[in-house]
């Protein structure tokens, strides 16, 4: 039986497993014009980010609709090319794995997405759609093997009797039973890295937490680290170890995920964290109420993104884009205002 | 596999059941498919063969269905007439399905320069009338059935490859083909595999509509003089027939009611498997 691929000879195992340097992401916006005065204009999806992500950690990535999350994930799996930035697993660059061993680049990181009904080709059978990415990377040595590894599979993942799932076609399943399958499916190729976008959002709330508690065994035996994108507080605040949030195409707020949630210090995270409905009746928290909708990513001014709408901006905040700078608790923060300084 | 071939057989009768207009155009489309195949058996003369009597109206004794100006007997030219338009438009239509197909998907799929030259050649096509470049290539290189049938395939692709190209830009931006980007599958896989087989049924469906189109345009040619003249065709009697009208209104007007006929029927089946392959039937 061939094996997974060996990653120790192909990367420096010392460098951290994902290092994403400046990483921007521009679409080209069109505004209906035929002549557009001041040449073309781009929306700044992904504007800048930067962060490090280790071996078996959970990262989670929260933010509103449209701050550029699921961008950024889409980039990380290279569905989407980079307009500028490095991605680096393990100190190789993603362009140059591509470009050189495509295959390694495709066991190395894998993706959970989020709407699991459109997850599967709706022609296939469960048992061909998992068989596939065996395949594909010819791990194991006959369809027999690879049907045993897919039956292994779905019973781990609580999926009983597993040789009935093989046969069935995706739309006889539900949405609960299709995340399972796309989560074992993702695994089957043993990840280093996984994406995961927004996977429970689509679900009943009954089925969410059965879901994510799969998923974070899956990881735990495998020794998998996990990019969580969500809008979803207390999931991210359930799953992950470390913690960034993301604002029009920036990360404002980066750090250990207790620490960011019991005392933000960034406004916008203040704002996000003190609208999250809390199931702890004796916890006592008064929401910031914020005016307006986010700016326009057309082409951002060179100031705070957060600046028009923060509630205690100043006139720095209008004129200067802050950087991210390290607090004494180890935290990431991008404001001019905050002072603790390390 | 063996269970594969009953969720295909389970496909099938759900399909069969979907739609009255397509069992009704299925069961139509039999009956004339084995006319054309028992064509010689069935038919009580050589259409080819002169005959002594001329311009004999329908119901006599030896010609049920008369004879022409030339003594053939009409009803064994229309039962050997169906193989020619059959096959002209079954060939005509596979051909520009293919090509329709793969032109479609090709340029949906991979976009940038390919699609937008595909979409200009598309709209070219469309500008034309086809019907005079097909006239104008059937002058030019000779009026055989084969050249008809392929002149009829190369004219007629730019709407089976235009429904392609749309099905093909819609269905890459769903999640399977996503994740199947992410598991590593090649881009002519992608393709080929997930593509073209979620997109081809409102293709299927336009193909069998192209069927009615190829052996309407097969009988324009004829009767403009274009058609093969060395083959018995439903185009061709009518043809034949033009000038007798007022002595012999059998001779077109039958040849004709036929392809009428054909053309429903070919309707039917389209029409039917539009409804029926809608997305929103597929229950199994």
């Amino acid at each position: 039986m061939r094996k997974h691929i060996d990653f120790t000879t192909l990367f420096d195992m010392e460098k951290p497993l994902l290092e994403v340097r400046g990483l921007q992401k521009l679409y080209p916006y069109k505004d209906g014009k035929l002549f557009s005065v001041g040449g073309r204009k781009h929306v700044h999806a992904v504007d800048g980010v930067s962060f490090e992500l280790h071996e078996k950690e959970i990262f989670g990535i929260i933010g509103e609709s449209g701050c550029g999350k699921s961008t950024l994930g889409r980039l990380l799996i290279r569905l989407e090319e980079p307009t500028k930035g490095e991605i680096e697993f393990y100190g190789v660059s993603t362009k140059e794995l591509l470009a050189t061993n495509p295959e390694a680049f495709h066991c190395l990181v894998q993706s959970v997405f989020q709407n699991p009904f459109d997850t599967f080709t709706p022609n296939d059978t469960i048992g061909a759609i998992m068989e596939r990415p065996l395949k594909l990377h010819n791990i194991g040595e006959s369809d027999e093997e690879r049907r045993q590894i897919c039956i292994d599979a779905l019973n781990e993942g609580g999926l009983i009797p597993a040789e009935s799932f093989l046969e069935r076609y995706p739309h006889e399943l539900s949405g609960g039973q299709l995340q399972r399958i796309s989560i074992l499916r993702s695994m089957l190729l043993k990840p280093k890295f996984l994406v995961v976008d927004e996977p429970v959002s689509m679900l009943d709330v009954s089925v969410r937490a059965d879901i994510i508690n799969m998923l974070l065994k899956l990881v735990k035996t495998h020794n998998t680290s996990i990019l969580f994108i969500s809008h979803d507080i207390s999931i991210i605040r359930y799953v992950s170890t470390r913690v960034a949030v993301m604002y029009l195409g920036n990360i404002v707020e980066m750090g250990e995920t207790d620490t960011i949630i019991h005392k933000p210090m960034h406004p916008y995270t203040q704002v996000l964290i003190s609208n999250c409905a809390s199931i702890d009746l004796g916890e006592k928290r008064e929401p910031i109420h914020i005016e307006g909708e986010p700016p326009s990513p057309i082409d951002p001014k060179p100031s705070c993104p957060f600046a028009g709408r923060c509630f205690c901006a100043k006139d720095i905040c209008h004129r200067e884009k802050p950087e991210l700078r390290r607090m004494a608790d180890g935290r990431l923060v991008a404001c001019h205002l905050v002072k603790e300084e390390a | 596999m063996d269970n594969k071939m009953r969720k295909v057989g389970k496909r099938l009768a759900s399909l069969w059941s979907a739609s009255r207009q397509l069992r009704i155009g299925l069961i139509l489309f039999v009956l004339v498919l084995l006319v054309a195949i028992f064509a010689d058996v069935l038919s009580p003369f050589d259409p080819y063969y002169l005959g002594e009597d001329l311009l004999v109206a329908p119901g006599s004794e030896n010609h049920p269905l008369g004879t022409n100006q030339m003594g053939c007997d009409i009803l064994s030219m229309l039962l050997h007439g169906s193989r020619a338009s059959l096959t002209i438009g079954i060939v005509a239509a596979a051909i520009s399905g293919l090509i329709g197909t793969l032109l479609g998907a090709f340029a949906g799929y991979y976009g940038g320069m390919l699609d937008k030259v595909v979409s200009e050649v598309i709209n070219i096509f469309l500008m034309i009338p086809s019907f005079f470049l097909i006239l104008i290539i059937v002058s030019i290189f000779g009026s055989n059935m084969f050249n008809v049938m392929l002149v009829i395939g190369l004219t007629s692709w730019p709407s089976n490859a235009r429904m392609m190209r749309v099905q093909a830009m819609s269905l890459k931006e769903r999640t399977f083909i996503k994740g199947a980007v992410v598991m590593g599958e090649s881009r002519l896989r992608i393709l080929f595999k997930y593509i073209i087989p979620n997109g081809l049924f409102p293709v299927i469906a336009n193909t069998t509509m192209g069927v009615a189109k190829a052996i309407l345009t097969e009988a324009s040619l004829s009767f403009l003089g274009l058609g093969d003249p060395n083959v018995v065709s439903w185009g061709q009697m009518v043809f034949d027939g033009k000038a007798y009208l007022q002595t012999g209104w059998w001779i077109s007007t039958l040849p004709g009611l036929s392809i009428m006929l054909i053309v429903v029927v070919f309707y039917m089946i389209g029409d039917g498997l539009n409804y029926a392959l809608n997305p929103r039937m597929k229950k199994l």
